[in-house]
């Protein structure tokens, strides 16, 4: 009864993009600078909006590299996820700030409390790829 | 040295597949239990006036994307895995085939 398992497990592809050290690189510098730009929430957005454009125009650009890697479809949808301005993560947030012009300490914290796990699951989704 | 036959190899991935259902269980239990511990922190702020309602929905908006996350990693995870069997799967057919055509 066991031959199904071997024929599926040879007959199953399992397309997998080749791991990235500068997708890595990438993720671990965007954390740290979206860690920073988020802590200033509970000040006017109005202050900060070029330090926020540059935030978003550097994960645009992250989720295009993303997207031209062959066989990256769960990381390409990770980084949707992270920066989607309708969803409930750094996109999110940083639309929230700018509708609302300041943001409370604690929401803030908590946020960026989130958004950091997002980035080590995306990290370390590009580590299993090893 | 004999190469191991079909069943020995089905059972040693029987065996490493039993390892991640089990651990995979594990760590959703793990994480379903530290999420819940952050709503029941984010409903004390609720009703002492630290966070608004609409904060609070977006922040377990925010745990549900997480765990969608999660999910895609250990998709990712699986795949890796399955690739890994695959590969030693193959090896060893080749060193059985080897064996036998020496």
């Amino acid at each position: 009864m066991k031959k199904p398992l071997l024929a599926l497990l040879l007959a199953t592809g399992c397309a997998l993009a080749p791991y990235s050290q500068e997708s890595v690189d990438t993720a671990a510098t965007l954390r740290d600078q979206s860690a920073a730009v988020m802590a200033l929430a509970v000040r006017p957005f109005a202050d900060y909006k070029d330090s926020v454009a540059l935030l978003r125009s550097r994960l645009e650009a992250a989720l295009t590299v993303e997207r031209g890697r062959p066989d990256n479809n769960e990381s390409i949808q990770q980084w949707i996820l992270l920066t989607s301005r309708s969803g409930s993560l750094l996109g999110g947030f940083l639309t929230r700030w700018e509708a609302n012009g300041t943001l409370g300490q604690l929401f803030v914290n908590e946020k960026r409390t989130q958004v950091m796990r997002a980035f080590a699951i995306i990290i370390a989704t590009e580590e299993a790829k090893r | 040295m004999t190469p191991p036959t079909l069943e020995e190899v089905e059972d040693a991935i029987e065996k490493k597949l039993d390892g991640l259902f089990e651990q995979l269980s594990e760590e959703f239990e793990t994480v379903l239990n530290e999420a819940e511990a952050r709503v029941d922190v984010w409903i004390a702020a609720v009703v002492s006036g630290d966070l608004s309602l609409d904060e609070f929905r977006d922040l377990v908006e925010g745990e549900k994307e997480i765990l969608e996350l999660e999910v895609l990693h250990k998709t990712v995870s699986a795949k890796a895995l399955t690739n890994t069997i695959k590969n030693f799967v193959l090896e060893q057919i080749v060193a059985a085939v080897e064996t036998v055509l020496e």
